[in-house]
């Protein structure tokens, strides 16, 4: 480490970082100041401040009958999809990563780039091309369209943050654990899953994240019956633009830094990112 | 245990790796009880062959016997070997307790078994008390040790050893040696030691079997190997030597005795050659340096003496080395301990050197560039 120097450089670095974090927060401060307006618009800034929008955001929690569901279900229907995909995708992506992490085979490199696919494709082309497909498969309920779908769009992560576990792992423990007499399944389940841990934890985090904000793919996939948040959002903007979102939006920043908070207690986000 | 001599058999052993041959045609069988060195440069094979007895590599073709049965087709698992990495490949989750036990519980033995026995591996390698560590918290040599322990501690037929020195510093290096070599002796186990450290070799196997580009190019006792290698890469590749390019201008097999000119028309005579040499081949003569004998001009005169002149002396601490051209202008190294009269010797200066004629050697010439 070189020591750290107080100069006028030094100085104009600090003002510099400053003013970069202060432009990636405005936005959010922003909205979380305008949705205590007591005005009917979304400007900025407030004249005068009330919670009359939060009184709002309450009133919508529960279904209105005939007329569109409630965010209660619409929150809990994101989170299940949302949990359901990121446990499905972190499984299938443990197993994609360490094959093709553990085995070396012919066409490797090309499968590596197909299932990072979803991630370079237009979420908008998967979302007309899921479309047109499921319409063949009848038999699949909108809640399981959306299943699937998020799980296409959320796979990739899993891949990348598990193949970048193993590739730091290496692939000398397991292969010490099998010298010592264990099978090849519980030198996995001993030794590299321990090992890659992290990893898969951040892939699902990774994968529910990606499934709760998904818009575009699910715009394609959604029902009336099966009706996920962001769409909500999106159709109450529709109708009525008023601070009412700004006021749903501040809850949900509320609500991630919470799931932060305890997330960071239960796993550890700083060793998640340093590793 | 089975009743056949040799606790390891490798026959005909041979690995591709696309279009190069990684190990080729490898016969050789270790005793029980016996430390075997794989000697030989990067790419020769010497660890793609300890790979092919762990089980870690399939080889193309031969067969491998552990404890006199066939077991190529078995996997790394059902092989009863006990394996040291270079990178020590100790689990990072895991206690040093838990670590050495790793391989127990696989054989499901009893928790009090397993308490007992980890507790006497660690006493063989000295550790007791750190059983609660993690490996992260222990100096490179513990965790070496810590890497021994649990390949020993599972009684293993044969315990593979790859490179595990080579991450430790020159002089822990040394020490753990000696210490591998006590333990070794102590508990009777067969061993396989990769390594490309000669001296290593030297110091640790009651055989070593150099590796050249997959083939084996001899095998024996690292005395014998110093003493008798075969041929140039083997002089060349243990310790240090003197060659001489010349031909075979005379040979006398009653006398064991040959004559041999070098390519600067130096005459040598060589004793104790065997049948074979042809008169007029191409050949090497070569030497070990503290085999050279240098004195003050003016001496009475004897067998192969020539006149040389001193390039320099270079101090390495225990050993003086120096370099001499002989007067027809071939270059040679010689060895002293230091603290002999030789470190006076000033660069320049003319003096005589004798290459004794049992210390120098005939080898096959080598192929020319």
């Amino acid at each position: 480490m070189l020591p750290r120097r107080r100069t006028t450089g030094h100085l104009f670095l600090r003002m510099w970082c400053g003013l970069v974090f202060a432009f990636l927060l405005a936005p959010i401060a922003i909205l979380f100041l305008t949705s205590f307006t007591a005005s009917e618009t979304l400007a900025f800034p407030p004249a005068q401040y009330s919670v009359r929008w939060y009184a709002k955001v309450l009133q919508h929690l529960k279904d209105a009958p005939g007329l569109k569901p409630g965010l209660t279900g619409v929150f809990l229907l994101s989170l299940r999809i949302g949990l359901i995909a990121a446990a499905g995708t972190t499984v299938a992506g443990v197993l994609a990563a360490y094959a093709m992490h553990r085995y070396r085979f012919r066409g490797m490199a090309i499968l590596r780039q197909y299932f990072l696919l979803p991630l370079m494709f237009p979420q908008i082309v998967t979302g007309i091309a899921l479309l047109v497909w499921f319409n063949h498969l009848t038999a699949l309920g909108p809640f399981v369209r959306l299943i699937l779908g998020h799980m296409i769009l959320t796979l990739p992560y899993v891949v990348v943050t598990v193949g970048a576990s193993l590739e730091a792992t290496g692939t000398d423990l397991e292969e010490a654990a099998i010298g010592l007499g264990a099978s090849r399944l519980r030198a996995f389940l001993l030794v590299t899953l321990p090992l890659i841990r992290q990893g898969v934890i951040a892939g699902a985090i990774f994968a529910f994240i990606i499934s709760f904000n998904a818009f575009t793919i699910t715009y394609f996939l959604y029902s009336g019956d099966a009706l996920p948040l962001p769409i909500w959002i999106f159709e109450y903007m529709a109708y009525f633009l008023d601070p009412t979102l700004a006021a749903i939006s501040s809850c949900l920043i509320l609500l991630t830094l919470l799931a932060m908070f305890a997330l960071d207690r239960l796993v550890g986000i700083g060793r998640l990112v340093t590793r | 245990m089975g009743d056949t001599a040799e606790a390891v058999r490798l026959d005909g052993i041979t690995k591709r790796f696309d279009q190069v041959i990684a190990v080729n045609d490898v016969t050789l069988e270790v005793q029980r009880g016996e430390f075997v060195c794989l000697l030989g440069p990067s790419g020769c094979g010497k660890t793609t062959t300890l790979r092919i007895v762990a089980g870690f590599v399939e080889a193309d073709a031969g067969r491998l016997l552990i404890n006199g049965k066939d077991v190529s087709d078995r996997p790394p698992n059902k092989r009863d070997i006990g394996m040291v990495y270079q990178s020590y490949a100790l689990f990072p989750h895991l206690t040093v307790f838990d670590n050495v036990a790793f391989g127990l519980r696989m054989r499901r033995l009893s928790g009090a078994e397993i308490t007992e026995r980890v507790g006497r591996a660690l006493d063989l390698v000295r550790l007791r008390g750190k059983e609660e560590r993690k490996p992260g918290q222990l100096s490179g040599g513990q965790q070496q040790r810590v890497a021994l322990a649990r390949a020993l501690v599972i009684h293993p037929t044969v315990l593979l050893l790859d490179e595990p020195l080579s991450n430790l510093d020159a002089k822990l290096r040394k020490q753990m040696q000696l210490e591998l070599k006590a333990l070794q002796r102590a508990i009777g186990i067969t061993t396989v030691h990769v390594t490309h450290d000669q001296e290593e070799a030297l110091t640790l196997a009651d055989r070593a079997v150099i590796l050249n580009e997959g083939r084996i190019e001899q095998i024996g006792p690292p005395r014998d190997l110093y003493a008798h290698p075969r041929n140039v890469f083997v002089a060349d590749f243990l310790g240090r030597a003197n060659f001489l390019t010349g031909r075979v201008t005379a040979v006398d097999l009653t006398q064991g005795m040959a004559t041999f000119t070098t390519e600067r028309k130096e005459v040598l005579t060589v004793k104790g050659v065997e049948s074979g040499l042809i008169v007029g081949s191409a050949a090497d003569a070569f030497i070990r340096p503290e085999r050279i004998v240098m004195r003050l001009r003016g001496g009475p005169p004897v067998e192969n003496l020539l006149p040389a002149e001193v390039v320099q002396v270079i101090f390495t601490g225990s050993l003086v080395t120096v370099e001499l051209q002989t007067e027809a202008g071939s270059r040679l190294f010689v060895d002293r301990a230091s603290g002999g009269p030789e470190e006076a010797f000033a660069a320049g200066e003319k003096i005589d050197v004798i290459l004794p004629a049992p210390a120098l050697r005939l080898l096959d010439g080598r192929q020319p560039l």
